[in-house]
């Protein structure tokens, strides 16, 4: 979740004190911070105190969806790593991963499956599985029947009625309680999803939940084993009512903790008296930023514009012009008799289409659960409603509009909306905008796009050099083209609405032919219609070439930066360290820069640059001189220190290879502007410092050549080469000249600090590196330091300058959007409307089509209102109160002469009743209806229902009982932690200096990694730590290799012996058998450590290279299992 | 070492010279044998099913690695007698009173939960 300020830290250690005390006293907790503050965080921390002392605490977290799922995996990881200050072996093994694996589970079945294996880990499942989708076809209702019954085979099939849908689903899930074990906690994420409890007729979702974790009596007697199967429930929500305490209890009540709170189902009992019961277990903070001696809350730094408009605040949207305002009154007319007519005059709030686009509608096929034209059609209980009440006239208004006047109906929301957020592009701001009509991701995105095309080529045309602008208005013209037939095609024939995926498909850069909504995915990022131009994508290949000029372009000379001195002066330098004249340096890197060659024939540029490299390195390491560390540590981290090849032949001229110059020496030469783009890592070691620059480098390069900072770059390099050809191949010098030009505009653009440009975007990355990483890539430090630029590489692959999303996450946009650069606007449905952090630089919401229950409102401003979010930063660092423009801005555009204000203001009320419940001293208001009766609200013209503008003050603090508790100490003290990884390093060294041991440099705290001689075959094998109760584990591992299922048997016999384990991966594609030999042992006093880890990786290796050698008989050395290895110390297995 | 272990066992109800019995949750229990091998330390087993609802239920050989692959210490194999038994195998170095105990509770707790999933009961 990114640095935390001291403050927020403390908050959320309360917060977990409380939630582990309440938990410990009553059973259940609700923690409902407002969003953004950090619930999970504060839920792991609970966690980690319940396990440093039970260190069997079982687990099962229920989060909402797939996304939030697997952000959960993530942030235990990330917990674990950045929170967990020392290895307890309860929380943090020795290798600093989790020390209960967390395991995710697609599906109910998988967590059958997983539970069944090993019940000891730490479930993460998802809500929506609960949902548990049957088809009308009974066959695969019976096929998951069966692969339930597969794993606890002595289920009675007799049990599961296939006559009807409900009984059947009942059936299975207390068949899935019988398969899970106890667990000590359940989480339960997003809790307020349960909220309409478990009574008939609410979701059967809430009805699987309930009876697979063990409520009532339903299972008792039919289902062997049938029971209660959550000790303690711990629920997290911002949002845990809507309007009525009974809902509390409705979501205690699903899994069977009703009787916590009995009172709040009272429909007599007042408000006050049911608050007073929920104070005992439900906990919330509010969020306060501190500007100067003031505490603000959300309500007093976010400024909401519910009068309607966008352009003023508090300003109603303008209908300009008769021809929209004609429009505006026919649709307003039509959609009036619609609802008049069929629906008795009255809506579900949120269910007309008419509010965000006059576009014909399509549908969009979700999941197989029946299909919407918006992507969360839950809140409508009529299929009509659901569907959108007012489609089919407004779909029938629009195709005549377009045959009589040949464009579009115009949408004065539509438009005024589009128009504010390019004018945020263009000032260097994010949006995040909600829809709730599928369509409208699309309409919206593709006005903006038309925008920001328009914005592109003007650019191109005014910084392309005079003669090459005739070739770029043809190649415009050939976009305008392709646009015009696109346009024509999706007119005719059906909206392919469930297709938008066509410009999100996951690939890697280097294969990106780009896109076909804008201008920069077609010939920027894409190589256009590929007609002999030198487009974007066809530059950034040459990027990627290793022959070509460009292939060294962005990379780093690190013999240079060692040597302390510039490209031109390197031999010489090296010639001073090691002692020996700068001819036979040069003769000696020419010697042995060959070994690093795979083809010397083809003296590829960027091969012999980064053999060179190598070679340079090596003389470094070996001269014993002041740099023989450092380059031993570059080795190390970039060349993984793998021999050469033997025998190999010298490469003539190598040595001036050596000299070569990149972008990245040109920079270290102009101080200022790396100090913005590369900032030295003050303090740490060398190789820390290595790790951080590697990492930032390979991010700036990946900005570079795939976001916003390559237009200056395409722009300098086809002004350079004079033409815009792809045939010509560019003379080598040519890319240093281009390099010093494009530092040269990035110096430009800081001094001009302008707020949309390439060295904002590179500039903003280096400066909130850690929250990058934190959000995107939280393991990039601890992987090797070669997978850096693939990994920014995937992330930021494919930009689009503007986004849209519906049906399912694009992870990838996800992350770029929580980055400088592109998506500078991001669209979506309710999909993003929980889980996904999108804070990191984005302050601005629309709620452009208005869902109708304040949770969802809240859970959407969220995404960007949380803890280190760039409007807290903002405010922090100017230390006063806000002027408005200087707060979060939440935009509820609406035209005030429509229905849609009637939906707006009801939303408005009932937000505020909300904050009735949850806060103390505010006066309540609101109704609970989803319905509104135009009839009679149509006519109501009272005054818009307006924030409340008092200091919140919650309603639900930690009270002084929730911090108190006996003090103990803890279980295992850091001093512990220190011996024992002391200990394990002891190991390590001992083994080092062994003649059998061959080890590889370490990358993890307690792994070792290496060979083994034995007899004379090497054995490769892995030692990590693992940890049982709290009690710290060895395991070896060594790989026997892949068989074939034929000789299953025959291994079997062989390998029941030596007090080792037989482990496989079966792979069905193959029908083979992925297998490795196993082997524990406890740590219990040093004086025996080296004795027993002997013992274990003797008998290990021993019965792995048998079978090795029986089975497989090629003696496969440790390179061939490298990566297999260092991945078996993870957590998932 | 070989007298020590039993002199380890307060809790657990002892059955003969090399079984006993470990109580668990509920009224479940699990048998455990220990026996030492001259060179090869201490070995803990218990039986998960036998041979004939082995064959009942299909369970094999590959089940056994699968549930290898996921295990703490304990060892899954499908022994001489066609029965699938859970194995826990301690160094002949040092083995402590709490070392001995944490890997029978582990290996009786792993054992017998497996036997729930495959029969449902706690067939002894």
């Amino acid at each position: 979740m990114g640095p935390l300020s001291p403050e927020a830290a403390k908050e959320q250690l309360l917060g977990a004190v409380a939630v582990h005390n309440i938990l410990a006293r009553k059973r259940v907790a609700y923690l409902a911070d407002e969003v953004g503050m950090g619930k999970t965080y504060v839920a792991l921390g609970a966690i980690a105190l319940l396990r440093h002392f039970h260190p069997s605490l079982r687990v099962l977290v229920i989060a909402p969806r797939e996304n939030i799922q697997v952000k959960w995996v993530r942030e235990i990881k990330n917990f674990t790593r950045q929170i967990v200050r020392f290895p307890d072996l309860r929380n943090r093994a020795l290798h600093d991963e989790p020390a209960r694996s967390p395991v995710l589970c697609s599906d109910l079945l998988g967590l059958v499956h997983e539970a069944t294996a090993d019940p000891d880990r730490d479930f993460v499942c998802r809500l929506s599985s609960f949902s548990f989708g049957l088809g009308e076809d009974p066959a695969s209702w019976t096929d998951k029947r069966d692969r339930l019954v597969r794993m606890l085979p002595w289920l009675d099939r007799g049990l599961f009625s296939l006559r009807n849908k409900e009984v059947f689903k009942d059936a299975f899930a207390c068949g899935v309680n019988c398969a899970l074990p106890e667990f000590d906690l359940v989480v339960i994420d997003e809790g307020h999803n349960l909220k309409a409890g478990f009574a008939p007729g609410v979701a059967a979702r809430n009805r699987v939940l309930g009876l697979a974790l063990g409520r009532g009596d339903a299972g008792l007697g039919r289902f062997r084993g049938y029971g209660r199967r959550a000790t303690r429930l711990l629920f997290l929500s911002a949002t845990p009512i809507e309007h009525d305490y009974r809902q509390l209890w409705n979501q205690l009540d699903v899994v069977g903790f009703g009787d916590s709170g009995p009172e709040l189902r009272d429909a007599d009992l007042p408000d006050d008296a049911k608050r007073a019961v929920a104070q005992q277990f439900l906990i919330r903070r509010v969020t306060t930023v501190r500007t100067g001696d003031q505490e603000l809350t959300k309500n007093l730094y976010r400024r909401e514009w519910r009068g309607g408009g966008v352009g003023d605040h508090d300003e109603p949207l303008p209908i300009p012009g008769w021809r929209q305002q004609l429009v505006v009154a026919l649709v307003q007319k039509k959609v009036s008799e619609v609802v008049g007519t069929k629906f008795n005059n009255s809506f579900q709030i949120g269910m007309l289409a008419s509010f965000e686009s006059f576009m014909e509608t399509a549908k969009v096929v979700k999941g197989g659960e029946g299909d919407s034209v918006f992507d969360d059609p839950e809140q409508a209980e009529e299929e009509e409603s659901r569907q959108g009440a007012d489609v089919p006239t407004v779909n029938e208004l629009a195709r005549a509009y377009r045959r009589k006047f040949g464009h579009e109906l115009p949408h004065p929301k539509m438009d005024a909306v589009a128009e504010r957020l390019w004018r945020s592009v263009e000032s260097g701001e994010k949006a995040l905008v909600f829809v709730r009509r599928v369509a409208s991701v699309k309409e919206l995105k593709a006005k903006l796009d038309r925008l920001y095309d328009d914005w592109l080529i003007a650019q191109l045309k005014a910084r392309l050099s005079p003669g090459l602008r005739t070739s770029l208005e043809h190649v415009v013209a050939r976009y305008e083209d392709l646009r015009r037939r696109r346009r024509t095609l999706a007119l005719d024939g059906p909206t392919d609405v469930a297709g938008a995926a066509d410009d999100q498909v996951a690939l890697e850069p280097s294969s990106d032919r780009g896109g076909r909504d804008s201008f920069f995915a077609w010939f920027i990022r894409g190589i256009g219609d590929d007609a002999g131009v030198l487009s974007g994508g066809a530059l950034r290949e040459r990027f990627s070439q290793p022959a070509s000029v460009f292939g060294t372009f962005l990379e780093d000379n690190y013999v240079a930066a060692l040597l302390g001195v510039p490209p031109g002066e390197v031999v010489q330098g090296l010639a001073g360290v090691i002692g020996k004249p700068s001819a036979a340096v040069r003769d000696q890197l020419d010697e042995d820069a060959g070994q690093y060659v795979r083809d010397v024939k083809k003296r590829r540029r960027l091969d012999v640059f980064l053999a060179v490299q190598r070679a340079a390195l090596e003389l470094l390491a070996k001269s014993r001189g002041p740099l023989a560390e450092n380059a031993e540590v570059l080795l190390d981290e970039l060349f993984g220190r793998r021999p050469g090849r033997r025998g190999a032949v010298r490469l003539r001229g190598a040595a001036d290879a050596v000299e070569g110059a990149t972008l990245f020496t040109l920079l270290r030469a102009r101080p200022a502007l790396e100090q913005a783009l590369l900032p030295v890592r003050q303090g740490g070691s060398f190789r820390e410092r290595l790790k951080e620059r590697e990492v930032r480098r390979a991010l700036m390069s990946a900005q570079l050549r795939l976001g916003h900072p390559f237009i200056d770059l395409y722009v300098i390099s086809v002004n350079r080469f004079g033409r815009l050809d792809s045939g010509q191949r560019e003379r080598a010098g040519v890319e240093l000249q281009i390099g010093k030009e494009f530092l040269d505009e990035l110096e430009r653009q800081a001094r001009e600090n302008r707020a949309w440009s390439g060295f904002r975007e590179l500039a903003d990355a280096a400066e909130h590196l850690p929250l990058i990483l934190s959000l995107n890539l939280p393991d990039v430090l601890h992987r090797p330091l070669p997978m850096a630029p693939t990994l920014f590489g995937r992330l930021l692959r494919e930009q689009q300058p503007i986004a849209g999303m519906f049906g399912e996450v694009n992870k990838t946009l996800v992350g770029q959007f929580r980055m400088p650069g592109y998506p500078r606007v991001l669209i979506s449905t309710d999909l993003l409307q929980e889980g996904e952090d999108l804070h990191a630089f984005c302050r601005q919401v629309y709620h452009y089509g208005l869902p109708w229950m304040p949770s969802s409102l809240e859970q959407r401003v969220g995404r960007v209102d949380r803890v280190g979010s760039l409007n807290e930063r903002r405010l922090r660092a100017a230390n006063r109160v806000p002027t408005g423009d200087e707060k979060l801005q939440v935009f509820f555009p609406y035209l005030r002469e429509t229905v849609e204000r009637v939906q707006a203001y009801r939303v408005f009320a009932r937000v505020n009743r909300f904050l009735y419940l949850m806060h103390e001293s505010l006066a309540g208001d609101g109704t609970a209806t989803s319905t509104i009766n135009l009839g009679s609200e149509i006519l109501d013209l009272s005054k818009c229902p307006m924030a409340p503008t008092e200091t919140l003050r919650t309603a639900f603090g930690i009270q002084p009982w929730m911090l108190d508790g006996e003090e103990r100490p803890l279980e295992v003290s850091m001093g512990d932690s220190r011996r024992l990884v002391a200990r394990v390093e002891r190991i390590r060294k001992a083994l080092e200096v062994e003649r059998r041991y061959q080890l590889a440099p370490p990358t993890q705290p307690g792994v070792i990694l290496g060979t083994i001689a034995v007899g004379k075959r090497w054995q490769p094998f892995t030692v990590f730590p693992r940890s049982i109760d709290g009690q710290m584990l060895l395991r070896c591992v060594s790989p026997v290799g892949i068989l074939e299922s034929l000789k299953r048997r025959e291994i079997a016999s062989e390998a029941t012996v030596g007090g080792t384990r037989l482990c496989t991966a079966y792979d069905s594609r193959f029908d083979e058998y992925d297998f490795t030999v196993e082997a524990d042992v406890m740590l219990v006093s040093a004086e025996t450590d080296m004795l027993r880890v002997r013992w274990l990786i003797g008998k290990v290796v021993k019965a792995a290279e048998r079978l090795e050698e029986r089975f497989i008989r090629d003696d496969q050395l440790l390179d061939a299992f490298r990566e297999a290895l260092k991945t078996e110390a993870a957590v998932e297995r | 070492m070989s007298a020590s272990w039993r002199s380890w066992l307060r809790g657990y109800e002892a059955l003969d010279e090399r079984r006993f019995k470990v109580p668990l949750h509920g009224e479940r229990s699990q048998v455990v044998w220990c026996e030492e091998r001259a060179s090869e330390g201490l070995t803990l087993w218990s039986i998960v099913l036998g041979r004939a609802e082995c064959e009942a239920s299909g369970i094999g050989l590959e089940d056994a690695w699968h549930n290898n692959r996921l295990s703490d210490l304990v060892s899954f194999k499908m022994d001489e007698k066609g029965r699938l038994v859970g194995e826990v195998y301690l160094p002949p170095f040092g083995v402590t009173q709490q070392e001995w105990r944490l890997a029978t509770e582990t290996l009786a707790k792993t054992c017998d939960r497996l036997e729930y999933v495959l029969t449902g009961s706690d067939r002894q």
